[in-house]
């Protein structure tokens, strides 16, 4: 391809926008620094939180620069079968909400990180093995955001158009991690509130009104989304259960994923953590429900205009559809950016740049956050023999940040994106939840349930890391997809739970 | 597929409609609970 067929709209007005955005908000990060006066502020944001700010909040870190490329990769190849997956995630929300499952008696006993469930039901091992392992897989789920970040803003904004794509892209994931890793150090949980407000109504507003101007532009309304997609792929497009879409397993996989998110996932319990009351943390979850079906159907339909705006054009068809507009796509994760960068004019394209950038920010400061509370509080306060002061414990988050902001770069460089980045994200997410989800409802739900079960699950668990290598094992076992490995893998470790706590109960149990 | 293209239509309207909605409300009472916060931290902080 002719680099200077990346060339977007975007100005060098759009680049002050930017500058100017992410600067406002890196200074409002530094102000509200000084209200950080101890661990429950840097962590939980005081835990005095309203309903209204927890919930733009919560909306504000999942609707941001990564959801957007994630969704849209998805989108762009799998077509409007791929909005069952928001509508699980909405429903779920919903529910948990509606019920206060889990998340109720989480914030009822006041805690800090959901490890700390764990030491209070099962002791401290349990709490230290649980928070090894969330944060081994929050931080390998996390590994792939900065290079989706580069990858949206060197094509959204014309930087392809410079040199090697690859470079620049490299060269704008290390600004990027150097960035986010100021910013958490310099910030807290209470600048991550008040950025994610920003956040939620920069965006929210930016992103209905872009969706309204795609569908009103020449060539891209609802009718030619449609036309385009059951032209190419049929009825695959539109029904997530046929056997050339996802199929019935990887949905009950995905209710599955959506409820473990909802009550044992870091940074989203965090959000019933930084609640007023309980109360708050429901109503955090039933508001929030729509933005859980929007966060990832407004980039779905950006998707989808893309798929139209470049099966129109013969060599974008030979760039982005070697096989064909039928057959999987190629250069999934650029097709999105380069869209908006080509439709919306400037200005418009440099405040959704902006936002998306600083939302960036935002999710990183947040999942950064999560995991350095969970390392520095779950494994190095209860493994060291010294009592850990709050002022050491905010410093060891500190350099934590750092250490995974350097990890993040060299997972970045040399980790190829996948086909399915959500996919991705939802085996990564799983070497932790699988085995949670047991602990945190046998926990709570089932008075037999042991030290040693918990630990089993936990472990079990660690199975989900052979989905990172699903290639060579669906080689070998053909019906074996990821679906059902996930699927395999929530039972296994419910089973290890049940077999476990049987076998040893714990020593008060037995007297 | 007729009736899942009209599935998706409809979820999609009711879905940015109840979203429009709830920023709507969010924007002006988050802001007054940033200041409730700022004050409640700010107490804190003496």
């Amino acid at each position: 391809m002719n680099l200077d067929q990346f060339a977007t709209q975007f100005t060098g007005f759009d680049w002050v926008i930017v500058a100017v955005y992410v600067l406002l908000i890196g200074v409002l990060g530094v102000k509200v620094n000084r209200y950080i006066s101890g661990v429950s502020s840097y962590m939980v944001g005081g835990r005095a939180s309203g309903w209204a700010l927890n919930t733009a909040s919560y909306i504000g870190t999942e609707l941001g620069l990564v959801t957007l490329m994630y969704a849209s990769i998805e989108a762009f190849s799998r077509g409007f079968a791929y909005l069952m997956i928001p509508l699980i995630g909405m429903i779920v929300t919903y529910i948990i909400g509606q019920t206060g499952w889990v998340i109720n008696r989480f914030r009822a006993m006041e805690l800090v990180t959901v490890p700390e469930f764990f030491q209070e039901r099962f002791g401290p091992e349990v709490r230290i093995v649980g928070g090894s392992i969330m944060a081994l897989a929050g931080i390998l789920n996390m590994g792939l955001f900065p290079k989706m970040g580069a990858t949206f803003l060197t094509y959204c904004t014309g930087l392809a158009t410079l040199a090697d794509a690859e470079l620049i892209v490299n060269v704008v994931m290390t600004l990027l991690i150097i960035l986010v890793v100021v910013y958490t150090v310099m910030g807290g949980m209470v600048a991550v509130i008040i950025t994610d407000y920003l956040q939620f109504v920069v965006l929210s507003l930016g992103l209905l009104f872009a969706l309204g101007y795609m569908l009103l532009a020449d060539g891209l309304g609802w009718g030619d989304l449609v036309e385009a997609y059951s032209s190419s792929k049929g009825l695959a497009a539109f029904n997530p259960v046929h056997p050339e879409s996802y199929g019935w397993s990887y949905m009950v996989w995905m209710v599955i994923v959506f409820l473990s998110i909802g009550f044992a996932w870091g940074p989203t319990v965090s959000r019933a953590l930084t609640a007023g009351s309980p109360k708050v943390a429901r109503q955090t979850f039933l508001i929030g429900s729509p933005g859980s079906f929007i966060r990832l159907a407004i980039p779905a339909m950006f998707a989808f205009g893309a798929f139209v705006y470049f099966s129109q054009d013969a060599q974008w068809v030979g760039y982005f559809f070697p096989e064909g507009t039928s057959g999987n796509p190629a250069h999934g994760a650029q097709a999105m950016p380069l869209f908006l960068g080509k439709l919306l004019p400037a200005g418009w394209v440099g405040l959704i740049a902006a936002g998306l950038l600083a939302a960036f920010m935002s999710t990183h400061d947040s999942y950064f956050l999560c995991w350095a509370s969970v390392i520095s509080r779950d494994v190095i306060s209860p493994l060291s023999r010294k009592s850990t002061t709050p002022e050491r414990e905010i410093k060891n988050a500190r350099i934590i940040v750092i250490i995974i902001g350097f990890f993040l770069l060299l997972w970045g460089l040399w980790y190829e994106l996948p086909e399915s980045v959500w996919t991705y994200m939802a085996i990564t997410g799983n070497i932790y939840l699988t085995g949670a989800v047991s602990a945190i409802l046998g926990g709570i739900y089932w008075k037999r349930t042991s030290k040693k079960g918990a630990l089993a699950a936990m472990l079990g668990g660690l199975l989900s890391l052979a989905g990172l290598f699903a290639e060579p094992i669906q080689e070998m076992i053909p019906w074996l997809s990821i679906s059902v490995l996930g699927l395999f893998n929530y039972a296994f470790c419910a089973a290890l739970l049940v077999v476990f706590s049987i076998l040893f109960p714990n020593a008060e149990s037995v007297n | 597929m007729e009736n899942w293209i009209m599935f998706w239509k409809y979820l999609l309207m009711a879905g940015i409609g109840a979203y429009v909605i709830t920023v709507l409300l969010i924007i002006p009472l988050g802001a007054r609970d940033i200041v409730s916060l700022l004050r409640e931290l700010g107490k804190h902080d003496k």
